[in-house]
């Protein structure tokens, strides 16, 4: 009865429906085992709907890696172009734009709602699941509100909304609708559990659109802090907290990052913004609902200001902190439509040494990678936090030639040129550049674990072009 | 068939008198006359082995009892001859002879898990009647036929034919040892449990695995010097050269190092802080002879009977721990003439123990806090642990390993957490590196032991590496000893004496 009663209730706002878009996307991956090649054309759906300004709203995973995106309104036959006017990975959201003024026409932009539905309120998802023609609308409940890694980049997590309405491929991007607003966009399942599915909540939406009202994107704030619960007594005695104060002990402090020169390892975090931590971490979101202090810092825009209330050598203080993000760990997210970043010479594929590189070693590959490749990547932070901005190389592959066969070195990090620290991709790039200006001589490469390579710069001079033709690698370099 | 070993000849002429009297005395024994020929099936006796591993998840209990069947072989001086691996953890080896249901009781008198190889007794004279030592051959050939020989369960006699391969340089696990190893192919199921392997009446190697239809098998030299060593009395086990290598096939790399086109050579990448060459090698050198042997640029050398072999062999072929062996190196462009003196390899030397086999894990645990040695062992809870392990550790253990501080340095994890209230918050905290206990730096379990007897201000601080999932906990010391009974008897594990 209840599904019905709100089937009615979306057919009585008019232009709800014509407002959700089917999007049509033709894709090409960046191959990061050869990284100036692409993959073959791939065709896959999902769903967008309008907002104002003109803007479709989509998921950034629906126009991942896209060299043509069609938009199609409901029940009007003809699709028309799409561009991609700004993709946030982190948060799986993008806006694209349609110049034909007559996509517009009568068209209402659907408006986004404020804060958190309340769990178990009916919602209704819009969409194009599978792909089909026809708009599908499926209503359900909110089960909970998560704290929850988001898949399109594999390293950002915030909160998210779990519901049991049917969330299929096809329906990501697709408005989730309450009360004839917008309280989320569909964007992921859980790949084990039944009528499970995910929608980005109406803050995060909002925190999305205001960061671009400057024109650009920003991203979302690192908190830059570890912490552990305080659920152990013992623990909160050896504070000096009493057994009626609540917080969440600061471990590890990150350079860069929100709490970067603020909190200190040792310290108590006992409220951020005036909101009240408990031991578990756990915060008051909206009513009832609960998430992880986090989220609290996840909600500020880079810049603003976040207000952090310590208990500090026996004493309550008042932090004041300033979001930041922390660049460094784009290499934890997975890259969409942005070409790889490498450097050719000679045979010798460079490449920084990022989580899409790691994956080409296939499933399992935290522990199969050389063990300095999983140092630099996951604890170099940790162990040398004065390196913590270094861009660790790696020598990903080498292209097979008389010169290169005999190597000894296999995929490894690149740790010295000529005995010169090797701290970015854009260092390696001065060091061989200044080495190949001398053109003769040698050149001395210090790889992890040992390992030394020599090239003769009169034969890698002659044999760089040749290798570039026969490899086809039509761009030598992508820094 | 046999031929004087012109490598030996060469090893006695370089070693001078120390290595003659190593050198020359075992293989003055193999030229004793040649007995009368012998049946396999007189000189291949079936042993099994009881045995009950450790549990590394729960160090205080014992796993599932076991038994298998192996091969032994029969050699002088009333002894039996096996491949080791499966001695390990045993709690009792029972032998049969041809193929009688009769099983007597045997004693394991030596065993070296790097090898791996093991020697039994068995004290009834009954047991040796009819039995006979077969020949070990002094050198193995590198093709043709061979004869795998073992006792099936059913008590049948099976002599199923084998192809050589090729001869090559490996280790055998558990071991580390780099070893003259036969690699036969051989269609005969559940092999590779130490079969007996042999070529016109001698024995020419004992299997120690099977993939595929590879047979890996220890060759009849590494047997001899294994029985030389034990009839001497005085073991040494086998040695390890210590280092870490690249080849030199880069001609770039061989001009700036001063290397001749035609001079060989590898380049040492690492010195392991024990062993063979601590102290002697270093970074960089380019190894260029060993014992006169001539290195190629792919750490080849000739041997005079088995053709080009990896050099690792020269530390261990003939030659026992506490050797001199001559080095060759070219070090900042010099030629210099060096010596090691070889090192037993130990599973221990390192900061992770490779194994830890016939003794109990060693662990400690307060406030139902579970502290552990981190050792090979620990990891294979996690199966493929090279690759699935928890990777904190196997980050450290890459770093770590090769260089203790001190001898018998070990780095410690606390492995788990057994919940009780004394521990609330932290029974999900598991396979954490230990840095500190109460502001003391942990090298081991008894630096930990010793750092819970200063608790600091009541508490137990204990603090982990970091870039782990946790950094810090915190017991109550009071709370956690009063604690301890009930944990012991809720979890099992028996009250510290």
């Amino acid at each position: 009865m209840l599904t019905l009663a709100l089937t009615l209730l979306a057919v009585s706002a008019p232009g709800l429906e014509d407002s959700v878009v089917k999007v049509q996307v033709y894709s090409s991956r960046f191959d990061y085992a050869s990284p100036w090649r692409m993959s073959p054309v791939h065709g896959a759906s999902g769903t967008g709907f309008l907002l104002d300004g003109k803007r479709i709203v989509t998921n950034a995973h629906v126009v991942r890696d896209a060299r043509q995106i069609l938009v199609k309104r409901h029940h009007v036959a003809n699709p028309f172009v799409a561009r991609v006017e700004v993709v946030a990975n982190d948060c799986d959201l993008a806006i694209l734009r349609v110049e034909d003024p007559a996509f517009h026409e009568g068209l209402i932009p659907l408006k986004i709602g404020d804060g958190l539905p309340e769990r178990k309120s009916s919602v209704t998802t819009y969409g194009y699941p599978a792909g089909g023609q026809e708009l599908s609308s499926t209503t359900g409940i909110v089960s909970r509100v998560e704290w929850l890694t988001y898949v399109q980049t594999g390293s950002d997590a915030h909160i998210a909304v779990q519901t049991d309405a049917a969330i299929n491929p096809g329906n990501s991007g697709g408005p989730v609708i309450q009360k004839g607003k917008v309280v989320g966009v569909a964007f992921q399942g859980a790949p084990h559990l039944q009528n499970v599915g995910y929608f980005i909540p109406a803050p995060l939406v909002r925190h999305f659109l205001k960061n671009l009202e400057d024109g650009h994107y920003d991203g979302f704030p690192d908190s830059g802090f570890k912490t552990t619960d305080l659920i152990s007594p013992a623990y909160k005695a050896e504070r000096g907290l009493k057994p009626d104060e609540h917080g969440v002990v600061v471990e590890e402090v990150a350079p860069d990052g929100t709490g970067d020169g603020v909190l200190k390892p040792g310290d108590v975090l006992l409220a951020v913004d005036g909101v009240d931590i408990a031991d578990d971490g756990s915060v008051a979101l909206a009513g009832v609902v609960r998430g992880p202090f986090s989220h609290l810092v996840d909600m500020k825009q880079v810049g603003e200001k976040v207000r952090f209330k310590v208990w500090r050598d026996g004493k309550r203080q008042d932090l004041e902190a300033t979001a930041r993000r922390i660049a460094r760990y784009d290499r934890f997210r997975y890259q969409w439509s942005t070409p790889p970043r490498y450097l050719v010479y000679s045979g010798l594929v460079f490449m920084p040494l990022d989580v899409e590189y790691l994956r080409t070693w296939g499933k399992g590959w935290p522990g199969k990678v050389p063990r300095a490749m999983t140092w630099n990547h996951f604890f170099k932070e940790s162990a040398a936090p004065e390196r913590a901005n270094e861009e660790t190389v790696v020598l990903a592959r080498i292209l097979q030639h008389p010169i290169t066969a005999e190597l000894s070195v296999g995929p490894s990090v690149l740790e010295t040129v000529d005995g010169h620290p090797v701290r970015s991709l854009a260092e390696l790039d001065d060091l061989l550049t200044q080495a190949r200006l001398r053109g003769k001589g040698q050149l001395n490469l210090g790889f992890a674990d040992g390992y030394e390579e020599t090239l003769n710069l009169e034969e890698t001079e002659a044999a760089h072009p040749r290798i570039l033709q026969t490899y086809g690698v039509r761009r030598e370099k992508n820094l | 068939m046999r031929r004087t070993s012109s490598l030996l000849l060469a090893l006695a002429l370089a070693l001078g008198a120390s290595a003659c009297a190593t050198g020359g005395g075992p293989r003055s024994a193999a030229a004793a006359p040649r007995p009368a020929p012998v049946s396999p099936r007189q000189a291949v006796v079936s042993v099994i082995v009881n045995g009950q591993d450790p549990d590394f998840g729960s160090p205080w209990v014992k796993g599932e009892a076991w038994q298998r069947r192996i091969n032994g072989l029969v050699v002088e001086g009333k002894r039996i001859l096996v491949h080791a691996r499966r001695l390990a953890n045993r709690t009792l080896v029972l032998v049969e002879k041809s193929g009688e249901s009769k099983r007597y009781e045997a004693e394991v008198e030596l065993v070296d898990y790097e090898v791996p190889l093991g020697l039994l007794t068995v004290k009834d004279p009954e047991f040796w009647e009819g039995l006979e030592p077969l020949r070990i051959a002094d050198e193995v050939p590198v093709e043709g036929d061979v004869t795998i020989c073992r006792w099936l369960d059913s008590g049948q006699f099976e002599e199923a034919r084998a192809v050589v391969k090729q001869l090559r340089v490996s280790t055998h696990f558990p071991g580390t040892t780099q070893l003259l190893t036969l690699e036969l192919s051989s269609p005969i199921n559940a092999s590779g449990w130490g079969e007996v392997v042999v070529s016109e009446g001698e024995v020419v190697g004992i299997t120690t695995s099977s993939a595929e239809d590879t047979l890996p098998t220890l060759a009849a030299p590494v047997l001899r010097q294994f029985l030389e060593q034990a009839e001497a009395g005085t073991y040494r086990g086998f040695a390890g050269h210590g280092f870490a290598w690249q080849r030199l096939t880069n001609s770039a790399l061989r001009q700036r190092l001063g290397l001749g086109p035609d001079e060989g050579g590898v380049r040492i990448r690492e010195v392991l802080g024990y062993g063979t060459a601590a102290g002697v090698l270093k970074v960089g050198d380019v190894l260029l002879e060993i014992n006169g042997h001539k290195i190629d640029e792919r750490g080849k050398f000739k041997h005079p009977e088995y053709g080009r072999l990896y050099f690792d062999v020269l530390f261990t072929d003939g030659v026992n721990p506490g050797d001199v062996v001559d080095v060759k190196v070219l070090r900042d462009g010099a030629r210099q003439d060096l010596q090691v003196t070889l090192q037993a390899n130990r599973p221990d030397d390192g900061v992770v123990p490779r194994y830890v086999i016939d003794q109990s894990p060693e662990y400690h645990e307060v406030g139902g806090l579970v502290f552990m040695p981190l050792t090979f062992d620990y990891m294979r809870q996690w199966q493929g642990w090279w690759e699935n392990g928890p990777l904190y550790l196997l980050v450290a253990i890459d770093a770590r390993n090769a260089n203790p501080t001190r001898p018998g340095e070990r780095m410690v994890v606390m492995s788990k957490v057994l919940p009780d209230a004394v521990n609330l918050g932290y029974a999900d905290l598991g396979a954490l590196l230990v840095s500190k206990v109460n502001g003391r730096p942990i090298l081991g379990l008894d630096d930990l032991r010793a750092a819970l007897k200063a608790p600091q201000d009541g508490f137990h601080i204990i603090e982990f590496d970091p870039g782990q999932s946790a950094s810090r906990l915190v017991l109550d010391a009071k709370a956690a000893e009063a604690a301890a009974a009930g944990i012991h008897q809720r979890y099992g594990l028996p009250d510290p004496q």
